[in-house]
């Protein structure tokens, strides 16, 4: 099996090749009538996806929430086109534990959202334009298409490094082959491609009922996010160009299209209904964005949660925290508050006892953490960090 | 011609120094002393120092240590200062933290690793490293090609610096038969001095 995953793009490259120069020209799925017949090299990407799907599950990289998946693939079901269901193509919402903007789609229609696009999301509708954008990338064949296009510009070049340097060009080229999901997730696909998953999933988008105004609303949300983060990461949608790309189609085709597609019945957006879906897995990466110190990301996320669900002592606790852990003194005071708030809300809940004694702790003010560091151990006599706590209270006693 | 076979036995010897002077690794056993990171341990019988950090010429941070290669088994005892930017998390230590605090930091940039899947922590508990008040975790992880890892890391802060004795190997065979060497290694560490 690993000897094929290694070659595998060794003989995919050499089976375009010989293929000479194929056409990009496929029908999208269902424009034919009958099921989807699969080009050979297209089956082969069929099967390499499969490969890299089975890889993402024993990484244990995916965010359990059933509820959740269940309520996304409904989503997805509403926005996939009739034509695409007909000929045989189903799609499957998988949602990833990662904090960073990212969505990609396998030719299989296998379809992953990192939880971190999900949390930065405000509704259906913004939901439903990026299932409709990712979808048609599937639907219209898009990774066939990209590699049939890279293979009949490169294929000279590619001949010419076999012979020469074989280690060079074809290499690159062959590791990229590689990487389906890589180039799904972080190159994207060519200009013309992307548009025509902004042009088709906004079509879908508002077949499906959904508001066309929050189409463009979806991305200037993220790129107000990622131009916060002060250190990109490299996936599509967290790039700002490809962002501003995305904002200039989506406002132009809405200025085109919108008024005329969404003509009878109410527009939906579905704002109640997401964030109820995704409540819990708003808390969840919100804390890994606390793990990986983007406390601004962690903080905007909880204040979210915390507005959601006022009530949870959680929320408020893990806010304090994402101004404590920043080492900073002149945000001591707001944690202090937010600590106090975890508190008011469940006296009985020992975490906010030890965020507020470490950070005594920190001040210097032994006394306090003193106080607040016994009530922890009152609370939860047997927390896994009982040693700690108790040679921290040793310390302060002093 | 006696010129001749001295100047090829002094390049020859020239040669074999600076062959010597770019190997990767060189046995190392006893007492080692690293008077710019401030401390010394006493290294067992049959291991090796890393004479570069993977990958480059450069000399590793500290005192890297191998017996059967760095993808085997490592030993790597190096004190970072606390300003200095964690590789995967943004979270930075602070000369004030608590123990708990900085054992966590360094699970999280761990955990941030791209790389690091089903990390799994078996234990982070309370340490204390020549009389220093600390910390200790073990945990396992897989990489990308499911390959498993345990490491066992002991820390502590001492003013600027957080000092950090880890002992990482492949999770089986390996890890529990040079434990023992790593606990011995772990007692013998010594601070020279009070780091400023």
């Amino acid at each position: 099996m690993r000897e094929i995953r290694r070659r595998f793009p060794w003989l995919l490259a050499a089976s375009l090749m010989a293929a000479g120069c194929a056409t990009t020209a496929l029908p999208p799925a269902g424009k034919d009538p009958g099921k989807l017949a699969l080009e050979e090299d297209e089956g082969r990407l069929w099967n390499r996806a499969q490969e890299e799907q089975e890889q993402l599950r024993r990484a244990r990289v995916e965010y359990h929430d059933p509820a959740l998946r269940t309520y996304l693939n409904s989503v997805a079901q509403r926005v996939l086109p009739d034509e695409a269901r007909q000929a045989g193509l189903s799609v499957d919402v998988h949602v990833i534990k990662n904090p960073s903007l990212n969505a990609f789609i396998y030719p299989n229609g296998v379809m992953y959202v990192h939880t971190g696009l999900l949390a930065r999301m405000e509704n259906e509708a913004q939901l439903a334009t990026l299932l409709g954008h990712e979808m048609t990338h599937a639907t219209h064949r898009h990774l066939a298409r990209q590699f049939r296009d890279i293979q009949n510009k490169t294929a000279f070049m590619a001949t010419l490094s076999v012979a020469g340097m074989p280690f060079g060009a074809w290499g690159m080229l062959a590791s990229v082959l590689g990487q389906l999901g890589t180039i799904a997730s972080v190159y994207g696909y060519s200009q013309d491609l992307e548009r025509e998953a902004d042009q088709e999933g906004f079509q879908l988008m508002v077949r499906a009922g959904y508001d066309p105004r929050e189409a463009p609303k979806l991305f200037v949300h993220l790129k107000q996010w990622v131009e916060e983060e002060k250190k990109p990461e490299p996936f599509f949608f967290n790039t700002h160009p490809r962002l501003v790309d995305r904002i200039e189609s989506y406002e132009e085709i809405l200025r085109r299209e919108g008024g005329a597609l969404a003509r009878g019945g109410p527009l939906r957006i579905g704002e109640e209904v997401f964030l109820v879906h995704t409540r819990r897995l708003l808390l969840d990466n919100a804390l890994l964005d606390l793990q990986g110190g983007r406390f601004l990301q962690a903080q905007r996320g909880l204040e979210k949660f915390v507005a959601l669900n006022p009530e949870d002592a959680p929320g408020h606790y893990f806010l304090a925290e994402s101004y404590r852990r920043q080492n900073d003194p002149r945000l001591h005071p707001e944690a202090i508050r937010l600590y106090e708030g975890a508190i008011a809300l469940d006296s009985a809940y020992a975490d906010p006892y030890r965020g507020l004694g470490t950070l005594y702790y920190q001040a210097g003010q032994p006394s306090q953490a003193a106080q607040a560091l016994e009530r922890y151990l009152e609370l939860a006599p047997t927390a896994p960090d009982r040693g700690y706590i108790q040679g921290l209270l040793e310390e302060v006693r002093k | 011609m006696t010129r001749n076979r001295h100047g090829s036995r002094a390049l020859l010897g020239g040669l074999i120094l600076l062959l010597a002077g770019c190997a990767p690794f060189v046995l190392a056993s006893g007492k080692q002393t690293l008077t710019q990171s401030e401390f010394e341990v006493t290294v067992p019988e049959g291991w090796y120092r890393a004479m570069r950090a993977p990958g480059t010429l450069e000399a590793p941070e500290g005192l890297v240590l191998t017996r059967d290669g760095l993808a085997l088994q490592q030993i790597r005892v190096v004190r970072v200062p606390v300003d200095k930017d964690l590789k995967f998390t943004k979270r930075k230590f602070d000369p004030k933290l608590p123990p708990h605090d900085v054992a966590e930091i360094e699970l999280d940039d761990h955990r941030s690793n791209p790389d690091v899947f089903n990390l799994t922590v078996e234990e982070n508990a309370p340490a204390t490293v020549d009389g220093r008040r600390g910390f200790r975790l073990v945990y396992t992880w897989q990489t990308k090609d499911g390959y498993r890892l345990k490491r066992i890391q002991y820390g502590f802060l001492e003013g600027k610096w957080v000092y950090q004795l880890t002992y990482q190997a492949a999770a089986r065979f390996y890890f529990d038969r040079d434990l023992a060497t790593f606990d011995k290694l772990r007692e013998s560490f010594r601070l020279l001095s009070k780091p400023a």
